[in-house]
């Protein structure tokens, strides 16, 4: 694979592009220039190369149609948001990519209770909202983005922006102020600062933290409220770029002439679109599925295979009438509804390929990604949710180490429902008597479900009891038995938890744990 | 605006501060001195004597004078630091009602923060009549190494003394503060402060936006310049018994007298090679025959007494850098406090053991007063432009099973800080769960320092091992510690605010205050009237002086006889009036005395 590309490349000023000589492959890569996308997001949108699309920029930054200097002031840009010059691969991880915006964290719908704003303390109003904002963040942020610092920063930087920070927080500044539950909010703070600055200033535990991070960062890809967004904006800019070729195609279609009616991409400026959600396409939507289901699904298709013909045009040519205009308007309207709608499934299919090439090659992470685009763009097809749902489940066993990691770092903090998710994730690719025990116990400490948490113990009995098939000493039956039988106890089941215990009991007749739980549950107390 | 003094309550001297600007000044005593000894006596005829005044009579009243009270306050009775100071003191140490250090003196016992309070006192009255306002809040400084209890006694000290001490800080961090503050600089710095009694060990990061950050903290609360003076005194008096065969540490006088020779040998080393050590009549052998001691004390001498003291501080220097995490070359500047930092082997041992020069621009007897000042004045003042983030210098945990010490917050964290951890019970059926909230670094529960314990009740009836009960530790910014404990499973929950005691009950140091304000009332009263006995006593010896040239030029008339006469019997009256105290009386004769003194001036220079 060709290294990931983070340039944007920019139009340059006052260009007649139709002056050039390119071709239509190099007009395609042209008109994606905004200004704002990045080569990957052009290629990606496009469904093109990578490398196509680098060496196609390349080509055109030696004609003087594109540059790749960062944007100087005063020009037009759709968003504030700087581009940055080295920025990492798209990150849908906690790694705060907008470091140069104010505030990373949105109240949005605020975590806190506007009355705690009322609170008669010697506070302005102001340093209410900042502490509390930053009080109901503190479970949710790293520890970067705790202490607003990149998370390549240097111990320097850290050291400074912890400063800093300290300054707002630390309960000395209010000294001899009334601040009624302030006072221990700020020292939550404070403490979570610090405990953060703690970590990612001496080495080891630095290295620690990072490995963790990097591990989420990996597998949070696979976390769909953690990759709704990504998605969505690219689905978004593809649903832009559909609209704009219907568009361009559609005058195309009413003025044929000479001129090559392409949108100017560098002048385009439409707002961010705005309440725009996957449409279903107008035209019987169950046989288009079908249809395109049947091509979709079919192994013969190879990849290559152009996107245009492969789906039949199922309206026949609107009758040709010379009194109705308003008829004229309704078929040019449904004629562009039409386009769009095919163009959403070309998209989709064209992912849906790309996905399974990544499945073939055993990257069910990029599947992952592309086959969620495409079920924004074609919900309700079976094929591509099924095929979404094999690729997660090949990319959380994939990353069962992460996952088995993650969660033995969080049982270590104490954090034990976020230890009881990633050792159940791990089971799918860690599928060890020993996770499962972990995940089961893990789920009942944190007052978790216990049906999941019963299902997770009953399969590490299960697989520890197989002596032949148990690679994994680290955990004997009774161990397993007795965390089962601690959560049917909790669940009420008691009859089953002293059975599970009694088990447990002829494995390991000298534990006097299991003795006084037998005890207690044939005296009732429990 | 109300101003907040800084005071660095030492084991041999005390010295307070005050920010005036952005200036920490050191406020001197009546005397000039800018520090004043942290010395208490009670004299024969009951007066109480602070400072200069009582370190001065502490030979003739060696068992009524108190050094060094900061080693025995919040200390229990049974620890062996004050069996040792039992031994070595010349005043009497007894058992307080709550196995507390009580002091005898003369016909009274007071406790050892009560002692420390008059020091307090002394220096509150010291800033008093310096700023010609009263004050009321202070920051009061200890050694790091100090554990809750003895900050907790210090902390009653000043209430005793009428004090509101609004923050306890670490020496040698209120020695960093007057270091930095201001400076905008940023770097790693160790502060070595080997004072009378305590050592202690710091390291920080001093970094922008005025931030002083503790990383670790390190120290012996029993290394000291007393215990280089001991070193003297033990081989002074090795050297007299094995001369005449008479151990001087029987004698008490002679051991006073020995303390301070003692004491100003070494002080006097750190400037000149040798030094005359120089007792006459220190003691009598019984048979009417004084002895005289007699001995020259040379520099290599003294270090070779004191090698091991120097060797320990060094190793925990070392300490302090491992805590921290840091090498030795990391620490870009050393800044020496405390007195004892003046003696040349000292200076070498640092200098060899950090590779480099110790910073020479703050002064290591006023240096930790002026930071105390420089806190004092951030927490209260508007424009807070400085924050000081310490840590506690011990771990605090609870006592498990089997006597066994199990840490919450470890050594070194900073405070505000909180932590949990889950415990379960060791007995079967066990429905009630003691608490022990210790401080210390040992593993076993009885090395460590019990600050103060609760009862969870109502667990449910178990197994042992299946209740569980979270514990939860929390340090807030004023340092008060409190412990929360939940049985998980039905949610009973039972939490304290661990009041470290200092040995005194509430009541107890209510009634300190009163005696302490009624001292101070009395102590007014008397500086009246020592006021007004001096005015009258010069008027009195101005009169007297003109008696002669008066009966000279108008001894002859009636008028003049009747004056003279008059003012003979406002002589005899303002005598009478001295000798019964009587401060009203003595100011009315004033009056009348300086009306005499008029007049007779106004005949003499007519004459």
């Amino acid at each position: 694979m060709t290294p990931l590309q983070k340039r944007v490349p920019r139009l340059v000023d006052g260009i007649d592009l139709r002056a050039l000589p390119i071709g239509p492959a190099e007009a395609f890569v042209l008109s994606r220039v905004d200004g704002l996308t990045t080569e990957l997001e052009i290629a990606e949108a496009a469904g093109l190369e990578e490398s196509a699309v680098s060496s196609t920029l390349t080509a055109l930054t030696r004609l003087g149609a594109v540059h790749f200097d960062p944007p100087r002031l005063g020009e037009s840009m759709r968003a504030p948001r700087p581009a940055p010059t080295v920025s990492l691969p798209l990150r849908l991880g906690p790694i705060i990519e907008s470091s140069g915006e104010a505030e990373p964290h949105h109240p949005a719908a605020a975590l806190y209770e506007l009355q705690e704003l009322d609170e008669a303390v010697d506070l302005s109003v102001e340093r209410k909202r900042v502490i509390l904002e930053a009080f109901h963040h503190l479970d949710s942020l790293s520890h970067y983005q705790l202490l607003k610092v990149d998370p390549r920063a240097d111990k320097k930087a850290i050291k400074n922006a912890y400063y800093e920070v300290v300054n707002v927080f630390h309960p000395d500044r209010y000294f001899g102020k009334n601040l009624g539950s302030f006072k221990p909010k700020l020292e939550r703070v404070f403490a979570r600062l610090t405990e953060a600055y703690d970590a990612i200033t001496r080495a080891g535990p630095r290295a620690e933290y990072d490995a963790y991070l990097a591990s989420l960062d990996k597998t949070r890809e696979l976390d769909p409220s953690h990759a709704a967004a990504a998605v969505q904006a690219r689905v978004q800019a593809i649903q832009r770029q559909i609209e704009d070729e219907a568009r361009a195609a559609e005058q195309a279609s009413l003025a044929p002439g000479p001129r090559r009616n392409s949108p100017a991409p560098g002048s385009l400026v439409p707002g961010p679109i705005s309440g725009w959600e996957p449409r279903v396409p107008s035209l019987d939507p169950e046989a288009r599925k079908r249809a395109l289901a049947r091509k979709l699904g079919g192994r013969h298709v190879s990849g290559a295979a152009p996107a245009r013909s492969s789906i039949a045009p199922t309206v026949p040519p609107p009758p040709i009438s010379v009194d109705a205009r308003e008829r004229a308007g309704d078929g040019l309207k449904r004629r562009y509804e039409q386009r769009i709608t095919r163009a959403r499934e070309q998209r989709a299919e064209r992912y849906l390929l790309d996905a399974r090439v990544s499945l073939s090659n055993k990257d069910p992470l990029s599947a992952v990604n592309g086959l969620r685009i495409a079920t924004s763009l074609v919900p309700d097809n079976a094929e591509i949710s099924a095929r979404l749902q094999e690729a997660q489940t090949e990319a959380t066993v994939l990353l069962a180490d992460h996952y088995l990691a993650q969660a033995q770092y969080e049982e270590r903090e104490g954090r034990l429902a976020d230890a009881a998710r990633s050792y159940g994730r791990a089971t799918l690719g860690s599928p060890h008597a020993r996770t499962f025990e972990r995940a089961a116990y893990c789920t009942m400490m944190a007052q978790g479900d216990l049906r999941i948490a019963g299902d997770y113990a009953r399969k590490a009995v299960a697989l520890v009891g197989q002596a032949s098939l148990s690679r994994d000493p680290s955990c004997d039956e009774a161990q397993a038995r007795v965390t089962l039988a601690r959560i049917y106890v909790a669940a009420g089941m008691k009859q089953s938890g002293l059975a599970e215990f009694e088990r447990a009991a002829t494995l390991a007749p000298k534990d006097d744990t299991i003795r006084d739980w037998i005890r207690r549950l044939k005296r009732g107390e429990a | 605006m109300e101003r907040v003094i800084g005071i660095d309550l030492g084991t041999t001297n005390s010295c307070v501060a005050i920010l005036e600007g952005d200036t920490p000044v050191v406020i001197p005593n009546r005397g000039g001195y800018k520090t004043t000894p942290s010395v208490v006596a009670v004299t024969e005829a009951g007066k109480r004597l602070v400072g200069h005044i009582a370190k001065r009579q502490a030979i003739t009243n060696a068992e009524n004078t108190v050094y060094a009270a900061k080693r025995l306050i919040g200390r229990k009775w049974n620890s062996p630091q004050v069996k040792n100071a039992i031994m070595t003191s010349s005043y009497t140490i007894v058992e307080g009602p709550h196995a507390d250090v009580r002091i005898k003196l003369r016909d009274k016992t007071f406790s050892v923060p009560e002692v420390s309070s008059m020091v307090l006192q002394e220096m509150k009255i010291v800033a008093e009549d310096y700023l010609g306002e009263p004050v009321k809040k202070a920051v009061v400084t200890v050694p790091a190494y100090f554990n809750d209890n003895q900050r907790q006694a210090t902390k009653d000290a000043g209430a005793i003394a009428g004090l509101d001490v609004i923050r306890i800080i670490n020496e040698p961090t209120a020695a960093s503060l007057a270091y930095g503050y201001g400076k905008d600089m940023d770097r790693t710095v160790a502060v070595y402060d080997l004072g009378g009694g305590t050592f202690d060990v710091s390291i920080l990061e001093i970094g922008a936006h005025g931030v002083f950050k503790v990383i670790s903290t390190t120290g012996d609360t029993f290394l000291g310049g007393e215990d280089f003076d001991a070193r003297i005194i033990d081989w002074l008096v090795t050297g007299f018994q094995d001369d005449h065969g008479i151990d001087l540490r029987q004698d008490r006088m002679a051991l006073q007298r020995l303390r301070d020779a003692a004491e100003k040998a070494k002080c006097e080393l750190s400037g000149v090679r040798e030094t005359e050590i120089n007792l006459p009549f220190i003691i009598s052998t019984g048979r009417n025959e004084a002895l005289h001691l007699q001995r020259t004390l040379a520099r290599p001498t003294l270090e070779k007494l004191t090698e091991d003291l120097v060797e320990r501080t060094v190793d925990i220097c070392k300490q302090a850098l491992a805590d921290a995490k840091l090498d030795v070359s990391e620490v870009e500047d050393v800044i020496l406090v405390g007195g004892m930092t003046r003696m040349p082997a000292v200076q070498t041992a640092v200098t060899g053991y950090f590779g480099r020069e110790p910073n020479k621009s703050v002064h290591p007897d006023e240096v930790v007063a002026m930071g105390a000042a420089i806190q004092g004045a951030a927490l209260v003042q508007d424009r807070r432009d400085m924050i000081l983030l310490d840590v506690t210098p011990h771990a605090l945990g609870i006592m498990t099973f089997g006597s066994n010490f199990e840490e919450l917050i470890p050594q070194n964290t900073t405070v505000p800080t909180s932590r949990t951890k889950v415990f379960t019970t060791s007995r079967d059926d066990q429905t009630a769960v003691k608490i022990l909230v210790m401080q210390g670094e040992s593993k076993r529960a009885d090395e460590n320092e019990l600050l103060g314990e609760f009862i969870l009740t109502g667990l449910r009836r178990a197994p042992k091992g299946h209740v569980e009960i979270e514990v939860t530790f929390e340090i807030n910014t004023d340092g008060i510690v409190s412990v929360h404990a939940k049985d998980m499973e039905n949610g009973q929950a039972q939490s304290i605010q661990v009041t470290a005691t200092s040995g005194l009950t509430q009541d107890e140091i209510k009634n300190m205050m009163t005696n302490a304000q009624d001292y101070l009332v009395e102590r007014r009263v008397d500086e009246h009237f020592e006021a007004a006995k001096q005015e009258a006593e010069t008027l009195i010896a101005e009169i007297e002086r003109l008696f002669p040239e008066i009966e000279r030029v108008v001894g002859s008339a009636d008028f003049g006889r009747d004056a003279i006469a008059k003012a003979r019997t406002t002589v005899e009256r303002t005598r009478s009036a001295i000798d019964s105290k009587d401060t009203g009386l003595v100011k009315e004769q004033v009056d009348q005395l300086s009306r005499t003194q008029r007049m007779f001036k106004g005949v003499v220079s007519r004459g």
